[in-house]
């Protein structure tokens, strides 16, 4: 009996200790392979789609958002005209409790937590998101989308200061 | 039994008007000369010029970045005010004709006998600072400071909190130096 129980410990940690590998990683960089900045061919290999433009090139707008799967998760992504290489990928963001921060933060996490993890850095608190602003260039920045203090969902996304200034 | 289930809903009864008053927003303090607002303290606010600012603290100004140096814009006084000592942030403004004053753009105080409009003092904990200005944009972090002539890197003991108001116009700065706060701000927002 106690055999099978010490059997039963190490396969469920073993099964959580696994669960954890599979984790996505949301950085100022980007999610995972997802990085900012990269291009329309590039990001179309990586979601293994064909992206079709509504606006970009199309008309005035230069910005445009449209819904696909990474790796069977849903996500939101964010392109920006760029003459060169027609689009580039500008913001990307996602509902699922997959991907999560290097520190563990993603959805579910609340409030406190996010500002005691992060409390070296600077925060922007907004009625509806939290910003976590790169220390070292202000520049790139984790978002976490609030709901009665509790994350829904997670991105990561030029400041919008900056992106304004650009 | 009977004892039993009243003594339940008494419990019940109890610890839902706790999980109440847990939910309750910090109440406001009634306000006085003391209390900093992001519009100023008591009778010092943002916006006056020097001339009103000389008559009412009863004290001539003597701006000498703007003596020194005929390019600055800005220059800081220090005054007295109701017993607390303040730092006052002015800035340069184009008058008509011509002419220039110099305008209150923002004031600073160490003073324990300063507060917000929610008792919020030196020595409080930046923990207090969050739930009464729940529905306000805030920017919190460490403060930046000069390691050398063209490098800054974050403080490791400094930081402070922004709370703006909705129009990103005004705010109130907490500053802190080990979680505990230092000095109350006010002054207008920056632009870009």
């Amino acid at each position: 009996m106690k055999k099978i129980t010490l059997l039963i410990c190490f396969a469920t940690v073993a099964f959580f200790a696994s669960a954890q590998g599979t984790g996505h990683t949301v950085s100022f960089d980007g999610m995972d392979e997802l990085k900012i900045g990269i291009g329309k061919a590039e990001l179309e290999k990586l979601l293994k789609i064909k992206i079709v433009f509504k606006h970009i090139g199309i008309d005035e707008r230069y910005t445009e958002t449209i819904k696909a799967t990474y790796k069977g998760i849903d996500m939101e992504i964010d392109l920006m005209r760029s003459d060169e290489i027609v689009a580039r990928l500008d913001g990307m963001r996602t509902t699922s409790p997959l991907f999560k921060t290097a520190e563990g933060i993603g959805v579910g996490a609340d409030q406190q937590t996010i500002i005691n993890t992060y409390e070296k850095q600077l925060l922007i608190i907004d009625k509806e998101t939290i910003t976590l602003a790169d220390a070292d260039n202000l520049h790139s920045s984790i978002v976490f989308w609030m709901k009665n203090k509790k994350v829904v969902a997670i991105g990561s996304e030029p400041t919008a200061a900056f992106r304004d200034r650009e | 039994m009977r004892n039993l289930l009243l003594y339940l809903v008494v419990t019940l009864v109890l610890f839902s008007c706790t999980q109440k008053d847990k939910k309750q927003p910090e109440k406001k303090v009634e306000k006085s000369e003391y209390t900093i607002t992001k519009d100023g303290i008591g009778e010092l606010q943002i916006g006056m010029r020097d001339t009103e600012l000389e008559k009412l603290l009863n004290q001539r100004f003597t701006f000498r970045m703007i003596v020194d140096s005929p390019g600055y814009w800005q220059d800081t006084v220090k005054a007295k005010y109701k017993d607390m000592d303040v730092s006052l942030y002015f800035e340069r403004q184009s008058g008509d004709s011509d002419s220039t004053y110099m305008q209150l753009s923002g004031m600073e105080t160490s003073s324990t006998l300063c507060k917000t409009e929610y008792g919020i003092g030196i020595g409080d904990d930046r923990s207090a600072i969050l739930q009464p200005y729940d529905d306000r944009p805030i920017n919190m972090g460490p403060e930046y400071e000069q390691v050398n002539d063209t490098t800054w890197a974050p403080s490791k003991t400094k930081y402070s909190v922004n709370v703006k108001d909705e129009k990103w116009d005004r705010e109130i700065v907490f500053h802190l130096v080990d979680k505990k706060i230092t000095s109350l701000a006010a002054g207008m927002i920056m632009g870009d």
